[in-house]
């Protein structure tokens, strides 16, 4: 448990030293337009809003849980430290969407196309945050059906028996699963919001679209993030747990079948550093530009594209 | 290029009149074919910042006239008997647009320059 939150501790410093390099770094392009320079600010300072809410709600969650006592709690809590970020992040990117700039002016431009969730949603980013949350749920439903009290696993054998936990059984498995699932619904409904959101006046629709896909992709870059470490905590953790039973607890130093348990344990602890890392280094993934009817790429995006 | 529907608030025409007309052109222009799916009314109502009645009334008269059709699964779509112009003639269309724009010509002067043209009587625009 402890190795996960140092882990946690050590990551966040780094993701957000990294987010403030690539904020600082970027000039955006010129916008077309006085509405289109508008929404772009109102997008940017969203964000930056929203990743402040991200990381405040991270090292908060960590600083407090990991000085309280240790009790049965404590570890549920700890878990649910990054899907609590998450949903506050996905909270502000909706309020965000919610208070877009209305069209003015007495004229009034829209694309005769239909927009649809799929169509602002980066594809990439959109299949990790659902590869992170499948990856979550067919975990925590696994360790919940390995596991007799929900908190730990025991493996029997002729002379004795030995446990390990903390495990994510289903003590550990409910709060989880329904947080994340908490989060997933969070972040269609804000790509809702994205692409129903009212057109930017004086820009072409590609550019508006391209704005779209960068709302789109700053949210998922956070979702993402949150659902990859939850996935990399309860992997590791369970790891852990099912690999210490494995090599420890036999009576009379043989660990009879003991090697399957250690073999899954060392390799669910890789897979949960493989999704620690993997969702850490998406949040920096370039963007793919968007392309108008094969011309030259637009490019709407402001602070943190 | 994207196809683009543009109001003008303050015009005399009524908002809803001039989405109809659009769509209108769009489908005769060949630019919108017979299948192609339209904004929902509430999409489109949103990004031109009119009510959703205004839309649903152009929507509505579209499909009276046979423009588009709207089905429950896939929404407003256009429909198979939408006007479509010959493309000699929406050539020519383009091209005279492109001449009349290349001399100075605001839109509105193209229309009216076309509107009397077709003012003209039958005999006289075929001499020469």
């Amino acid at each position: 448990m402890h190795l996960v939150v140092v882990l946690a501790v050590v990551s966040l410093p780094l993701v957000i030293g990294a987010t403030l390099i690539a904020v600082l770094a970027r000039r955006p392009d010129p916008a077309p337009s006085d509405a289109a320079a508008a929404a772009r600010r109102h997008a940017g300072a969203v964000n930056v809003l929203a990743l402040i809410c991200l990381f405040a709600s991270m090292a908060v969650g960590l600083g407090v849980l990991t000085g309280s006592s240790a009790d049965g709690r404590q570890g549920i809590y700890l878990g649910l430290v990054p899907a609590a970020a998450g949903l506050a992040f996905a909270a502000v990117q909706g309020l965000g969407e919610l208070t877009w700039p209305r069209p003015s002016g007495t004229i009034r431009r829209a694309p005769l196309t239909r927009r649809t969730t799929s169509d602002v949603a980066p594809g990439r980013l959109r299949r990790a945050t659902w590869c992170w949350s499948a990856l979550t749920a067919v975990t925590l439903v696994a360790c919940g059906a390995a596991s007799d009290d929900g908190r730990g696993i025991t493996r029997t054998f002729t002379d004795g028996s030995a446990g390990a936990g903390p495990f994510p059984g289903w003590f550990y498995g409910v709060p989880l699963l329904l947080a994340t699932t908490a989060v997933l619904l969070a972040s269609e409904t804000v790509l809702g919001l994205v692409a129903r959101r009212p057109a930017v006046m004086d820009a072409a629709p590609e550019w508006d679209l391209g704005l779209r896909r960068t709302s789109s992709r700053r949210l998922l870059r956070g979702v993402q993030l949150v659902l990859g470490w939850t996935a990399a905590g309860v992997l590791f953790i369970a790891g852990a747990a099912v690999h210490s039973v494995g090599v420890g607890g036999s009576a009379n130093g043989i660990a009879t079948g003991a090697a399957g348990y250690a073999a899954v344990g060392i390799a669910s602890m890789v897979l949960g550093v493989v999704a620690w890392l993997g969702s850490t280094a998406a949040v920096f993934l370039p963007a793919r530009p968007v392309v108008a009817d094969g011309a030259a790429a637009l490019s709407p995006h402001g602070l943190l594209a | 290029m994207s196809m683009q529907i543009e109001i003008d608030l303050a015009s005399g025409v009524p908002p809803y009149e001039q989405i109809r007309s659009q769509v209108v052109a769009h489908a005769s222009a060949g630019r919108l074919r017979a299948g192609d799916r339209l904004p929902t009314i509430r999409a489109l109502a949103v990004d031109l910042g009119v009510a959703a009645g205004t839309v649903a009334r152009a929507y509505r008269e579209l499909e009276t006239s046979g423009v588009v059709v709207t089905r429950r699964r896939t929404g407003t779509v256009v429909a198979d008997g939408a006007p479509a112009t010959d493309v000699g003639l929406g050539r020519a269309a383009a091209e005279f647009v492109a001449a009349a724009r290349a001399r100075g010509l605001t839109d509105e002067a193209v229309v009216d320059l076309v509107r009397g043209t077709l003012l003209t009587p039958l005999g006289d625009g075929r001499s020469g």
